[in-house]
């Protein structure tokens, strides 16, 4: 029923990004990549630093001092995906110091912050720069927000990837985003390459998903052909947990609840949406 | 989706106790928005907005998305205390954000002492939602099974009404035979189920469907008792629709399957007494940002309105100005 599509302004506030996408294993990507390889466009950064993105992306260059590009693109209808690229200095911290500061720094002033543990996974077009994952979500003005970042550590450098996301359309991005980090390529002075036995005797594990709202409502059972009718129905209905917000006695005349707000001294709460919110979802 | 915290038990009864609550709809509230006409809330509640956009909402928010739709805390000189757009909040956060609210809300009173007093009654609005001689059903739907990590919006509950006209009982009870005797539902009532009610509601609300789109709408009824007053009937349809391809659709945008039930007429009054059905269905496609174009199993259930609530609005494109007249008669193109 929301209509807004607020990405846009995340994409405005929030400098890097991603979504969580909880996928088990990186490189069958590559087979995307390759299949796709015309779609594709490179991109080379001054350091070094080259990938792959989608070529109907827009990427800005440099937008500040150590985010290499900003791509932007629509990996599908209405759905709208941000991922930025960085090159830190990295303080001499290890993976998880940077990333805890980091998020520290990123979260500050976010509400519902809920972070994934740090998941060890092996990324770019050699499949041997060794990186940590991370899914982040949090919510801005109220609308979930879901992140996931790649740290490589590199020579006093962190290349840190993040794509941004809500979390409603996070599937929709997962392609471009394997796309991103499984074309990354680093000259070795930047980001030396993992030894081959240590790839070779890594098992991918699924990289956790956060979410940063509570539960919804209630899980059903597909009605089944051998259920009676009424059963069927009952199947479906709203369980009580699913109407409380009917036990608010909403008043649907906002300037008689105008008068009864002076009367008996209580500001009013409104909420609005696209059609009366006590009918459509 | 957004419904998942207004259903927290905590934040219920904190809105009970400190607000007085109203719910609205931006085509209402908002009529610059869909191009109709203003009424006298629409005149008072537009400044607040406004105010509460600037005060309250990102900056260049309202520039970017044109719409009054969110939450607001607002006195009734129409101070605004906290806008909030969305509604993904723990229900702890939540209840914070109002309890600051209130807490300006009540320092504004004292400063300005808006305080209890006697006023007169308002010219009283035309009610949006039902008029007595309508009968009204309430809709949910499902998508069921839920796919493997199904977000909060999937696993929502989709609401709406159907409204069904005295024009339409008169032609069932004109049209039906004895019991057992099967014949077309009214192709109205039929067209209404259709275009505007058997679509994915869940999470990504779905457009409706255009009177060409309707690919089948086989609709029966069968009568099953005949009482003095009251007439039940059984029905069974079976219906797909697919929109083309457009600027607002770059999707394939489809929604097929069948519905069983049955209902009761009240034969003096001309109500529907009682209504039950079942609706099983495929649904392809959305058009907001919430909707992923991809293929939902939804389930749906239809019984009479017994909450007062769900005589107090429109159907959700009912209450859209484009579609409000052709709800009411519908046609197929088939």
């Amino acid at each position: 029923m929301n209509h807004l599509n607020p990405l846009p302004y995340y994409l405005v506030l929030i400098s890097i990004l991603v979504t969580g996408t909880g996928f088990s294993t990186i490189k069958p990507t590559l087979a995307f990549e390759a299949d796709r390889a015309a779609d594709l466009a490179d991109f080379n950064d001054a350091s070094g630093i080259r990938l792959k993105y989608p070529r109907g992306w827009s990427i800005k260059r440099k937008p500040d001092r150590d985010t290499l590009a900003k791509f932007s693109g629509k990996p599908a209808p209405n759905v709208e995906a941000e991922i930025t690229v960085s090159l830190i200095d990295d303080g001499g911290l290890k993976s998880e110091d940077f990333a805890r500061m980091f998020g520290d720094l990123m979260f500050a002033k976010l509400s519902g912050v809920r972070k994934s543990p740090l998941q060890n996974v092996y990324v770019g077009a050699s499949g041997r720069l060794s990186g940590r994952m991370q899914t982040v979500s949090f919510t801005m003005h109220g609308m979930p927000v879901y992140q996931e970042y790649l740290f490589v550590p590199g020579r006093n450098k962190m290349l840190v990837v993040a794509l941004t996301i809500q979390n409603w359309q996070r599937t929709a991005v997962e392609g471009a985003w394997k796309v991103f980090i499984n074309s990354i390529d680093a000259p070795e002075t930047i980001i030396p390459p993992a030894p081959l036995t240590e790839v070779a005797a890594f098992k991918a594990q699924a990289i956790p998903t956060v979410c940063n709202t509570y539960p919804a409502s209630c899980v059903i059972k597909r009605p089944t052909k051998s259920m009676t009718l009424d059963q069927k129905i009952n199947a479906v209905l709203p369980r009580t947990e699913e109407e409380r917000f009917l036990q608010i006695p909403w008043q649907t005349d906002l300037l008689s609840a105008r008068m009864q707000s002076e009367c008996i001294g209580k500001p009013m709460f409104i909420w609005i949406m696209d059609g009366n919110v006590l009918g459509a979802t | 989706m957004s419904r998942a915290l207004l259903n927290n038990e905590s934040v219920v009864k904190f809105i009970k106790e400190n607000f007085i609550p109203v719910s609205g709809a931006v085509e209402h509230l908002q009529p610059s928005r869909y191009g109709t006409a203003e009424s006298d809330a629409s005149k008072w509640f537009g400044p607040v907005a406004k105010r509460a956009l600037k005060d309250y909402a990102p900056a260049g928010f309202f520039k970017q998305f044109g719409s009054y739709q969110g939450m607001y805390v607002a006195g009734p000189d129409g101070t605004p205390f906290e806008y909030k757009i969305g509604l993904a909040y723990d229900p702890e956060e939540f209840i914070e954000i109002l309890q600051s609210a209130l807490m300006k809300s009540r320092s504004a009173q004292s400063a300005r002492a808006w305080l209890p007093k006697s006023v007169s009654l308002p010219t009283k609005e035309a009610p949006p939602g039902a008029n007595s001689s309508t009968s009204v059903v309430q809709v949910y739907s499902r998508i069921c099974p839920l796919p493997a990590n199904a977000t909060l919006a999937e696993r929502s509950l989709g609401r709406d009404v159907m409204w069904i006209f005295p024009a339409e009982i008169d032609e069932i009870l004109s049209v039906a035979g004895q019991p057992g005797v099967t014949v077309k539902m009214p192709q109205t009532l039929v067209a209404r189920m259709v275009r505007f009610q058997l679509l994915n509601h869940v999470g990504n609300i779905m457009h409706p469907f255009s009177e060409k789109d309707v690919r089948r709408a086989d609709f029966k009824m069968t009568t099953m008792e005949s009482g003095d007053r009251i007439r039940t009937f059984a029905f069974q349809g079976s219906y797909a629709s697919q929109a083309p391809i457009s600027r607002d659709n770059d999707t394939p945008y489809n929604m097929e399957g069948t519905i069983e039930g049955r209902f009761s007429i009240d034969q003096y009054r001309r109500k529907i007494v009682q209504f039950k059905a079942f609706g099983e269905g495929v649904s392809q496609g959305g058009n907001d940002s919430l909707a992923k174009a991809r293929k939902y199993p939804v389930v749906f259930a239809m019984s009479e309105a017994t909450h007062a609530s769900s005589r107090a609005m429109k159907p959700f494109w009912a209450a859209i100005p484009l579609w409000e007249q052709v709800y009411e008669r519908p046609k197929i193109l088939m």
